[in-house]
């Protein structure tokens, strides 16, 4: 008997439809990508959702085919919460968070590592598909811009983190800086010391009023 | 079949022998518009009840697939990709009209091999015993004039340990969207196929024949009557379609 979805069959094969129509538009203007994926050709992985309930078997090939049922051997497999699928994928290293993580992976890991580090290293052609629309010139420009605009989305990401520990640092003083954090750590270190010769005194006295 | 010698054609009581001429009438009546219509009518979704057949036909390379009622060719043009050169698919329909269309639409997409076309009747298949590994009938079953007949037919002909798998119209789970459902079916369906394809008696003969047609659990028991084993149906939108799979006992 077949591990049926809990959806209707018609909604998740027509998401994955859309989901496989959508990547397999894509695969051609990411053509390292597409070359990596033919050398996987017939390999399957199956991920699963537990909450809420989803799955999806992809076959691997220069184009990809998502099936909501797959009924021959599976060679990798992967299962978690939708939480922990989202923690692995938005971790600044996901290669290492899906060994790490909370996620249970079944079968071929190489597999999945290889998939992992396809996903990180896609780099899309856009000027190709947009220049037989446009023609060349104009391809070339809006592929520039687009170019630019993913390029400076990286950017900014690591920009914006920048700032935004500065601000908490600095402007905000909503926590202390690491030189004031070592400052700290050395008071109380010296604190610490002390104490530790002050009590060493005392215990002397106390032994020297017996004696 | 209500009385000897009967059958049900729509809501009406026929000569068994009127059956399949009265059928022949309504497709080659809607054969050349059948695409639109169906996009129409269901909204673009039988598309996606066919993708979940293929996904649980289980069909590979290599394989021999035969497509009964297969109209204009949607299944059998994709089990030709999954199958590739060294397969074999058959697109079979009794309806000569239906048949053309769905060969013209294929060719028109540059499929060729491994296609094969023929016409023929569900009841008494024109292939050797142990033939193929998939035998699928979509929106076919509810038109043949006896069912069990074509159901055995299609047993004998697939290899032991084949899938049979019928995509048809069924009974939904939820009375309210059986409510909706007839509505639409009896009011709209009709004024549809006259607005389209010129022809709203075919398209009232379509919507009455739906609900003639056997249940889910009722089409399961007679699938297993004719000797299927490990049989079992899925529901789609709601029960509106039914998808019956049983495989051929080794």
């Amino acid at each position: 008997m077949v591990d049926l979805p809990k959806l209707d069959p018609t909604l998740h094969v027509a998401l994955l439809g859309a989901a496989e129509e959508a990547i397999n538009r894509a695969l051609p203007y990411a053509p390292q990508t597409q070359a990596i994926l033919a050398k996987l050709e017939g390999q399957s992985l199956r991920a699963t959702v537990t909450e809420p309930h989803f799955n999806v078997t992809i076959i691997l090939g220069k184009t990809l085919q998502l099936r909501s049922v797959y009924e021959e051997k599976i060679d990798a497999s992967i299962e978690g919460t939708l939480r922990e699928y989202l923690a692995a994928a938005a971790a600044d290293d996901p290669a290492i968070a899906l060994i790490n993580g909370n996620l249970r992976i079944r079968g071929d890991s190489r597999l999945m590592q290889s998939l992992q580090s396809l996903v990180s290293e896609l780099d899309i052609d856009w000027e190709a598909p947009i220049a037989a629309v446009v023609g060349d010139v104009a391809g070339h420009q809006i592929g520039k811009t687009l170019r630019s605009l993913f390029a400076w989305g990286k950017q900014s990401r690591s920009s914006v983190e920048r700032q935004l520990s500065e601000f908490i640092l600095e402007e905000g003083r909503l926590s202390p800086s690491k030189l004031e954090l070592e400052d700290f750590y050395r008071d109380i270190r010296k604190l610490q010391q002390n104490i530790d010769r002050a009590e060493a005194k005392l215990k002397r006295l106390a032994r020297l009023r017996a004696s | 079949m209500s009385e000897q010698g009967k059958t049900h054609f729509g809501y009406q009581q026929v000569d068994v022998d009127e059956k399949a001429g009265l059928v022949a009438g309504v497709f080659h009546s809607v054969a050349s518009r059948y695409d639109l219509m169906n996009d129409l009518m269901s909204g673009g979704i039988h598309r996606l009840w066919k993708r979940f057949t293929i996904e649980l036909s289980g069909v590979r390379k290599g394989h021999s697939v035969l497509d009964i009622a297969g109209g204009t060719g949607d299944l059998a043009g994709k089990f030709a990709e999954i199958v590739g050169p060294e397969g074999r698919v058959v697109l079979a329909d009794i309806n000569e009209s239906m048949l053309n269309v769905g060969r013209d639409k294929l060719l028109d997409q540059g499929k060729v091999e491994p296609l094969s076309y023929a016409q023929a009747d569900a009841q008494f298949l024109p292939f050797a015993d142990n033939s193929f590994d998939c035998v699928t009938i979509a929106f076919g079953l509810r038109n043949v004039t006896d069912k069990n007949l074509a159901l055995r037919s299609m047993l004998r002909v697939l290899k032991p340990g084949g899938r049979l798998l019928v995509l048809e119209f069924s009974k939904p789970t939820n009375d309210l969207l059986s409510k909706a459902y007839d509505a639409y079916s009896f009011n709209v369906l009709p004024k549809l196929g006259q607005l389209i394809a010129g022809d709203s008696d075919s398209y009232q003969y379509l919507a009455e024949s739906i609900r003639m047609h056997p249940d889910q659990e009722t089409l399961k028991e007679m699938m297993l009557d004719a000797g299927f084993e490990q049989c079992e149906f899925f529901n789609m939108t709601g029960g509106i379609v039914a998808l019956h799979r049983g495989l051929k006992p080794w």
